[in-house]
């Protein structure tokens, strides 16, 4: 099987990663799928609900994460980056970085006794939004693929202090293996490459002070707050108060926090309107005595049903739309957050005071893509997203290698996979037709 | 796996219990009963397995001769991480306080600084309970855990015998429980904040625990080391008082230190014990400490050098120095005004009486 001997690498396995690789290994065409997590999904994985049709995201997206881990043709590595690319299209050669997960993949049964029995405590969850924390020993979420634990070689004490090994001890199927070292793993014969390294969001490298971020407990993020609100969450889907555990009665949205804005991100965040209001319904449905006020500067819903979903949101939902633009966010002695505002639409500063207020912050290019892009050599554009032609919107700027989803602009799922399609079929005409 | 050389209570029992240099903290129990291992317990101040079958129990993973604080592993690592680099460890700030509460004023020891501070952690609501030390019938000093500002009073005042504060740390799931059930706030037992308040030694423990980020001293959010010259055995101390003063360890009320030991009974008639007398008493492993001032803390908080009223505070951390800064800021506590003719050499004078203070301790 000469023609399928090479195969396509595809770096990110969020849901852009997953549907390209289960679109070429359903042609028979071998994937290689690097993501530097521990566990697949990306940021979808994490979401509760999906726009426009209030889909439970992770029910969606389960059975194409299993189907990639057990797909004959898509090979996984994860907690895994790309540390050198050679060579051109139709014959790269790449070097992973595998990182050690000291838990051995193919043995381990996900019974969690390790994480049972680990004393260490205060492991921040990334994918509970670091609202929970975790064992040394441990999965970021229940139904995790790989089904595999994985050992924080940070806090481990028995990695950093030689005693403990309590988790080995209990491990029934005899799965951890401290002996395990971060290691190079050579990939030839790559056919080409696919970039879908996904996004990642203001609040990973802006301290948001304007809004009171970090200083108020009921000031938090989108996605904070769609931990929040998932029954898989911290909070078990009950949403309330983190300073006082209060059931809120009013929520408050703010849009475009670092985007549109000439002091920050100059670009649209394109997601944050819909998904905003998307927020504000599941709210809704969990507690009908709910209001929900969105402070936007224009409302953009250009997508199939999008602007009827809006709609659905101010005539069912009980969302209030608010033209103005957010000058700051204090507290009262209670806590609780009161936003000031300029109203468009009376061009009067005004004040509101709200139980939770929710910010619709940016996204921006995922951690590392410099790197990666300097790796690969392809270009960025001027916000550091991969260069695209409008008219080759998969191409960059090397012959072989492909992207998609929100490595090259931020856009929404269903977008998302299609670009993931449309980079797995350009990347299929390399191998076979090519 | 290579845990050959991992050392167990077995050596703990040699090295530390029966050389009677246990401190009777409680880290080891609070540790090992938490992971439910079932394996040790404390017995009038001594950690022991529970019987000669937990023997096997044993999973041999070391912590409890780790986080000891009378042993040597882990010391160096947690100097570095406390910046400890002298006798009285890392200072940032260091002054004399009282309390500005006129009903801790009465119950409290000198400056009644540390019952103030649990006040304002509850009031703000920065922690959800405190491990402190009570009084049993008998003048015993007994661990407590408190949920409430209003059940601070009790535990006010000084202890001269010791109180295992870390043990209660074992029955961890159960105070989460209670107060999860009474907080709606927190979803998770990990969020609990409990604020510590110990001797050097206890100290010292707790931030080995959490050098190592373990539980049960995880929930620990803020660690207050008490001065300590020396502590006395419970029985020793009481059988002392009672051919000293003829008071049954029932009737006392209070005792104190000021060169000699008073001891105050329920009756208000007060009886004066010279210190020399009480020599036998100072359990062993005080003999060789020599921390007086609470290295390993947040900030630490005594009597010594400070005017009669007054308790002196070191602050070692951010964390403990941005706390005392909150208490001083909101009338809290109020600062000792140091008078004017003695403002330069006012500070280095008192470290360096914190410093003869930890070279007598060490001495004796």
């Amino acid at each position: 099987m000469v023609i399928n001997s090479r195969s396509v690498l595809i770096i990110g396995a969020g849901i852009a990663g997953i549907q390209a690789a289960l679109d070429l290994g359903d042609m028979g065409i071998k994937v290689h799928l690097i993501e530097k997590n521990p566990v697949i999904g990306g940021k979808m994985a994490q979401l509760d609900k999906t726009f426009p049709t209030l889909d439970c995201s992770i029910c969606i997206l389960a059975p194409k994460l299993s189907e990639c881990y057990r797909h004959p043709n898509i090979t996984l590595y994860t907690l895994s980056e790309v540390n050198n690319v050679e060579g051109t299209i139709g014959n790269f050669t790449v070097d992973i970085l595998k990182h050690a997960r000291y838990v051995k993949e193919d043995v381990c049964t996900n019974c969690g006794d390790c994480a049972s029995v680990c004393p260490v405590r205060g492991v921040p969850n990334y994918f509970d939004a670091n609202l929970k924390t975790m064992a040394a020993a441990y999965i970021p979420f229940p139904s995790a693929v790989p089904p595999v634990y994985i050992i924080d070689k940070n806090t481990c004490v028995y990695l950093n202090y030689g005693i403990c090994g309590l988790c080995a001890k209990a491990c029934g199927a005899e799965a951890i293996d401290f002996s395990q070292k971060d290691e190079i793993l050579e990939i030839n014969n790559v056919g080409c490459i696919i970039v879908a390294s996904g996004y990642g969001l203001l609040e990973d490298v802006s301290p948001l002070t304007n809004y009171g971020y970090g200083k108020y407990k009921n000031v938090v993020t989108a996605l904070e707050f769609e931990r929040l609100i998932c029954a898989s969450g911290p909070l078990e889907g009950h949403l309330k108060r983190l300073s006082d555990g209060r059931d809120p009665k009013k929520l408050a949205f703010l849009q475009c926090i670092g985007s549109r804005s000439d002091r920050d991100k100059k670009y649209c965040s394109s997601i944050c309107c819909m998904y905003t209001t998307k927020a504000a319904m599941i709210s809704y449905e969990h507690n009908n005595d709910l209001e929900s006020y969105v402070f936007y500067i224009d409302m953009r819903a250009g997508g199939k049903g999008f602007q009827t979903f809006l709609r659905r949101g101010s005539d069912e939902y009980n969302i209030k739309y608010i033209k103005s633009k957010i000058s700051y966010i204090d507290v009262d002695e209670d806590d609780t957050p009161i936003i000031t505002y300029e109203d468009y639409d009376t061009s009067e500063i005004k004040q509101m005071k709200v139980d939770l207020a929710v910010l619709a912050t940016c996204i921006i290019p995922s951690q590392g893509i410099e790197k990666l892009a300097d790796i690969l050599g392809i270009e960025l554009n001027n916000y550091n997203f991969v260069k695209t032609n409008p008219f080759l919107p998969v191409e960059t700027s090397v012959e072989g290698i492909f992207t998609c989803g929100c490595a090259r602009e931020p856009m929404d799922i269903p977008r998302s996979v299609a670009e993931a399609s449309g980079a797995a079929a350009r990347a299929a005409e390399v191998i076979k037709g090519g | 796996m290579g845990l050959v050389d991992v050392k167990t209570f077995r050596n703990l029992e040699e090295d530390v219990i029966s050389v009677n240099r246990c401190c009777a903290c409680g880290a080891c129990i609070a540790y090992c009963e938490n992971q439910a291992f079932n394996v040790i317990e404390m017995e009038n101040y001594i950690p022991k397995f529970k019987t000669d079958k937990s023997v096997e129990n044993c999973k041999e993973c070391g912590y409890c001769y780790y986080i000891c604080p009378q042993t040597e592993p882990l010391l160096d690592q947690l100097k570095e991480t406390h910046l400890v680099k002298d006798e009285l460890g890392n200072i940032i700030n260091a002054f004399a306080a009282r309390t500005t509460n006129t009903k801790i004023k009465e119950v409290g020891q000198d400056g009644g600084i540390v019952s103030t501070l649990l006040t304002y952690l509850f009031d703000t609501n920065n922690i959800d309970a405190a491990i402190v030390s009570e009084y049993d019938d008998n003048f015993k000093p007994i661990p407590k855990i408190i949920y409430s500002k209003d059940d601070l009073v009790k535990s006010a005042g000084t202890r001269y015998s010791i109180s295992s504060n870390i043990l209660p740390l074992k029955d961890l799931t159960q105070i989460a429980e209670d107060i999860i059930s009474q907080k709606k706030r927190i979803y998770d037992a990990d969020q609990l904040r409990i604020a510590f308040i110990g001797t050097p030694c206890q100290c010292r423990a707790i931030s080995k625990m959490k050098l190592l980020h373990i539980k049960p001293a995880h929930v620990i959010s803020i660690v207050i080391g008490l001065f300590c010259f020396e502590n006395f055995d419970y029985d020793k101390l009481m059988d002392t008082l009672r051919s000293k003063t003829q008071r049954n360890p029932s009737d006392i009320k209070k005792t104190n230190i000021k060169k000699n030991f008073f001891v105050t009974s329920k009756d208000d008639s007060v009886k004066e014990v010279n210190i020399k007398d009480l020599d036998d008493a100072v359990r062993n492993h005080c003999h060789e400490c020599d921390d007086f001032v609470g290295r390993f803390s947040d900030l630490s908080i005594g009597a010594s050098g400070a005017p009669t009223g007054y308790s002196m505070i070191l602050t070692r951390t951010e964390k403990g120095r941005s706390l005392i800064d909150s208490l001083l800021a909101t009338g809290y506590i109020e600062r000792y005004i140091i008078p004017a003719d003695q403002i330069s050499e006012w500070q280095p004078k008192k470290i360096n009486w914190l410093k003869k203070m930890t070279s007598l301790k060490v001495k004796k």
